[in-house]
């Protein structure tokens, strides 16, 4: 009977001035009622330039704008880009940079996944509460990076060659007492508040599902991927500074929709803490930089590299290329929030509005990373 | 029932929070510290860049060479230099755009002489555009605040 | 000792009674001047009309009183289960704060669509906020027994003791519905209009279970008037003093029903599909501003008051309580009560999707609602066949 019914689709803009779509970001939705029809993803309102002033600038200066692209994970911003300068130049890191990074990487992978949690809340409808629990453990992090290297959002901690500054006194202390007295306080709360609550489940259960297949099609990473099933974790697949080095799981979900992702995220804390333990009961001593390198570091010419980690969202690489100079001849970064968008007309076809925005919210997009 | 043991929990959850005490910094009053979050600002944190003083000479350390405004990543430095009568290099200004820093420590970490450090000022808002140039505006070696805020720099001192 | 409880007695009930006694004051002196120069009848008429606009003023301040209050109070209780300060800072304790935002929202620019339907438009915050008021004729907000033995002058406070008082109280408080259709239609939006049925859908689904439950109420009371529904409420009654009880005893199950109805008839979260902002921006409210938009805003105070009211009346009690405060200190403090749960459901829970909302009011609230009533209607009719016999 209802197909009997003529019934006109109407377009509807989710603009790119929305509460809810976790920065400027506009999606062209076709609806028919409350049932999406079609999805057409329009970004670029944030682009900056990034690539192109990374030619005009040196390598070490380049690190500032790695900060300034994922701006709620900058550390693991910071990593490709100084990988792939190490690679080009041919520079050898030592072993307690290489440790320090890690414990920066990891914490900031901790931080990240809180604000993720707590803004998936937001697009739930629960108006701010996990937010601001999430938040609170958040802001010990962030008070942890402004001890070590003076900044909260944009550190440039780490520098071609290794990393800028040492761990202060008081820093391990202060991390170990974070991991006993804080962490289990939120880990214990986001299950109580949105994990078993039934109708958050019921609001993320089979609702944007990708299944693996076309996953790996789309080129999905991250936790999106691991949610879907997939075990690909960039760290454990294709190691990279002294990431071999650690014992730590990877969780993957089973089917592939919101409640698959937000757990996964929820896991990979866990296994972030696990990692940040065993870096500082390890750390080797020795130089935090290599040896010689200066202001003005020079690549030979016509040299390339190309450097994978695993950010905060997924595969975040840096291809560089040099022409000799003191500044890249090219700087390509793949941002994952970037490409996990072209998997959202999949997952949102034939699901309704709200699913719209908490789909947008599990896949975790940043539009620092999009627009670049 | 199994249905709403979640939901009973998340809600029992809040109204524990809700006789917690409150974990929000009241700024102006408190800056940075509460029963929460540690006290002060962390030694190394980057504000804004200010020139350090020379305590005994009571002038600035920057000799005028130039190296923060080449290290600086968006030209945040504008400086200004000539040569006295007895052939020296001179300080004629030394501006930097707070507007647009990074406050990313990079002029800090270029300069030869230690003269230019991140101070921790962050309270940088105003009303004018002008006034977030900002012109030799010193800063006492281990103090946490700029002494005075704008000073001209005495010319034919080193 | 015993003089003593007998002062602090007596001015309580001097608190309670002041009221009725100004009132009955007012009206014999009114009666007096006015027998001088009409007839009886009229003159009875026309001191019967100045003593209900009189009662009407006072009930519409105590209601401007109450929802700016109520703002406050949800706001800084929200921050409260959110670990952090609400509004403090304009006035002592943020007091102001209710003020400010309505002198701010008179002094807005008033902008409405080129093509929005402009009657439909400007009529939909009236619409909204009328019936919020006009319900309060049915609630009463105290009682007072003024003479003692058989002549006794028992005065509720109430606007106006009708005999169907629940069934003008549920049929009013719907047309609500009908405001936020109209200012999802007038808005010429998208998001409006989505809004606005989605509200639409959920609140005529609401209205179901929520009046069934005032029903079953109703049958234990054998009336449907608040007043009798009050006095025939059970209490218990240590030496004489009501301390406890109310309908929720007998009646859990409708009391949660109810509440869970009228949180979505409120449009409160996680009932908040009209003006979900996190899908809809401001829904049926977008394109309001001003006063416009500040009428819109507190008529669903109004609405909310008037749903605490409600429920104190029918399941908790109304007035009656411990006599330690005057009777409308009673009706303030349960109202106050419940409001406070409605608070803390709106820090604590996620909103679910409107298909799966309303399939819970048809398939579970609806069902539920229904054995509720019929549990109570074969209850009601065993009690009478062998208790009362």
């Amino acid at each position: 009977m209802i197909n009997a019914l003529r019934t006109e689709t109407f377009e509807i803009n989710m603009g790119p001035q929305h509460p809810s779509t976790h920065g400027v970001f506009r999606m062209v939705l076709t609806l028919d009622g409350e049932t999406v029809v079609d999805v057409v993803p329009k970004m670029g309102y944030l682009h900056r330039g990034i690539e192109k002033l990374a030619e005009e600038n040196t390598y070490v200066q380049g690190v500032t704008f790695t900060d300034r692209m994922d701006y709620l994970s900058p550390m693991t911003g910071n990593f490709p880009f100084v990988l792939a300068v190490e690679k080009l130049a041919g520079i050898e890191v030592p072993l307690r940079a290489q440790y320090l990074r890690i414990i920066a990487a990891e914490l900031q992978r901790i931080a990240s996944h809180l604000a993720s949690i707590g803004f998936l809340g937001n697009d739930l409808g629960t108006w701010y509460s996990p937010l601001m629990y999430t938040l609170r453990e958040r802001e010990i992090i962030l008070d942890l990076f402004e001890m070590l290297c003076g900044a909260r959002m944009t550190p440039t901690y780490m520098r071609p060659g290794g990393v800028s500054q040492d761990l202060p006194e008081g820093f391990k202390d202060r991390c170990l007492l974070f991991f006993e007295k804080n962490m289990p306080r939120i880990m214990g709360e986001v299950p109580a508040l949105l994990t078993d609550n039934e109708i958050v489940q019921m609001r993320l259960k089979n609702v944007g599902v990708l299944p693996a297949e076309k996953a790996i099609a789309c080129s999905v990473s991250g936790p999106s991927l691991r949610g879907s099933g997939v075990k690909f974790d960039i760290r454990k697949a294709v190691p990279y500074n002294a990431y071999d080095q650690f014992e730590f799981d990877i969780p993957t979900g089973t089917k592939g929709d919101n409640f698959d992702r937000f757990v996964v995220r929820y896991e990979e804390i866990k296994q972030s803490m696990r990692i940040v333990r065993q870096a500082l009961a390890n750390l080797p001593a020795g130089p935090i930089m290599a040896p010689g390198i200066t202001r003005n570091l020079r690549a030979p010419a016509g040299s390339e590299a190309f450097a994978r980690t695993e950010a905060s969202r997924g595969e975040l690489s840096v291809y560089m290329a040099s022409d000799g100079g003191v500044a890249p001849y090219r700087c390509k970064l793949r941002s994952p929030s970037f490409i996990n968008l072209t998997a959202l007309r999949e997952m949102l076809l034939g699901s309704r509005v709200a699913d719209v925005v908490v789909t947008l919210g599990t896949l975790d997009i940043v539009l620092g990373e999009v627009d670049r | 029932m199994a249905f709403g043991t979640g939901i009973i929990r998340s809600m029992l959850t809040t109204l524990r929070h809700a006789f917690w005490q409150r974990v929000t910094v009241q700024y102006p009053e408190q800056k940075r510290d509460s029963w929460f979050y540690e006290a002060g600002m962390k030694p190394r944190f980057r504000g804004a860049p200010m020139l350090v003083m020379n305590p005994e000479t009571g002038a600035a350390r920057c000799v005028g060479c130039g190296v923060c405004v080449r290290a600086c990543p968006h030209g945040v430095i504008r400086l200004d230099t000539s040569v006295n009568q007895q052939g020296q290099r001179v300080v004629n200004s030394y501006e930097v755009e707070i507007c647009r820093c990074l406050f990313c420590g990079m002029c800090e970490e270029a300069c030869p002489f230690g003269a230019v450090v991140c101070s921790h000022e962050f309270e940088l808002a105003s009303y004018q555009r002008y006034s977030l140039f900002w012109d030799h505006r010193f800063w006492e070696p281990g103090a946490i605040k700029p002494a005075t805020p704008i000073i001209a720099l005495p010319t034919g001192k080193p | 000792m015993e003089q003593a409880i007998q002062v602090v007695r007596d001015a309580l009930r001097f608190l309670n009674d002041v009221g009725a006694i100004i009132y009955l004051w007012v009206q014999q002196t009114l009666l007096g001047f006015v027998r001088g120069f009409l007839p009886d009848y009229w003159a009875g008429s026309l001191v019967w009309l100045i003593m209900q606009v009189i009662g009407i003023v006072c009930v519409i301040a105590l209601l401007g009183i109450f929802a700016i209050l109520f703002i406050y109070f949800e706001r800084r209780g929200v921050a409260r289960v959110q670990d952090r300060w609400g509004p403090n800072r304009a006035g002592p304790w943020g007091l102001i704060q209710g003020i400010a935002d309505t002198v701010k929202l008179i002094t807005k620019e008033d902008v409405i669509p080129v093509r929005a339907d402009q009657w439909v438009f400007r009529l939909a915050p009236i619409v909204a906020m009328v019936p919020a008021v006009m319900v309060f004729a049915v609630i009463p907000f105290g009682y007072a027994k003024i003479g003692a033995g058989t002549d006794a002058l028992n005065m509720p406070f109430i606007l106006a003791d009708l005999n169907i008082g629940i069934l003008y109280g549920v049929a009013v408080g719907s047309l609500t519905t009908v405001a936020i259709l109209m200012a999802g239609w007038g808005s010429n939006n998208k998001y409006s209009l989505l809004g606005g049925l989605r509200s639409g859908a959920m609140m005529i689904s609401y209205e179901i279970p929520l009046a069934l439950a005032l029903v079953s109420v109703g049958l234990l009371a054998g009336s449907l008037s608040t007043v009798d529904i009050v006095k025939a409420q059970p209490f218990i009654k240590p030496f004489g003093i009501d301390l406890f009880g109310g309908y929720i005893l007998l009646q859990p199950l409708g009391f949660i029903l109810f509440m869970m109805a009228a949180v979505v008839e409120l449009n409160r979260s996680p009932g908040d599909f009209a003006a979900a902002e996190a899908e809809l921006v401001a829904g049926y409210h977008t394109e309001y501003s001003g006063m416009r938009f500040a009428a819109i805003y507190v008529a669903e105070y109004f609405n909310a008051f008037f749903v605490c009211c409600m429920a104190t009346t029918l399941f908790l009690g109304g007035w009656r309580g411990p006599e330690i405060l005057p009777s409308y200190a009673w009706v303030l403090v349960k109202a106050v009560l419940l409001f406070w749960c409605l608070v803390w459901l709106l820090g604590t829970l996620p909103r679910p999707r409107i298909d799966q909302m309303l399939g819970f009011a048809w398939k579970v609230m609806i069902p539920l609602a229904l054995l509720n009533l019929f549990g109570t209607a074969l209850g009601v009719s065993l009690w009478q066949a062998w208790v009362v016999k």
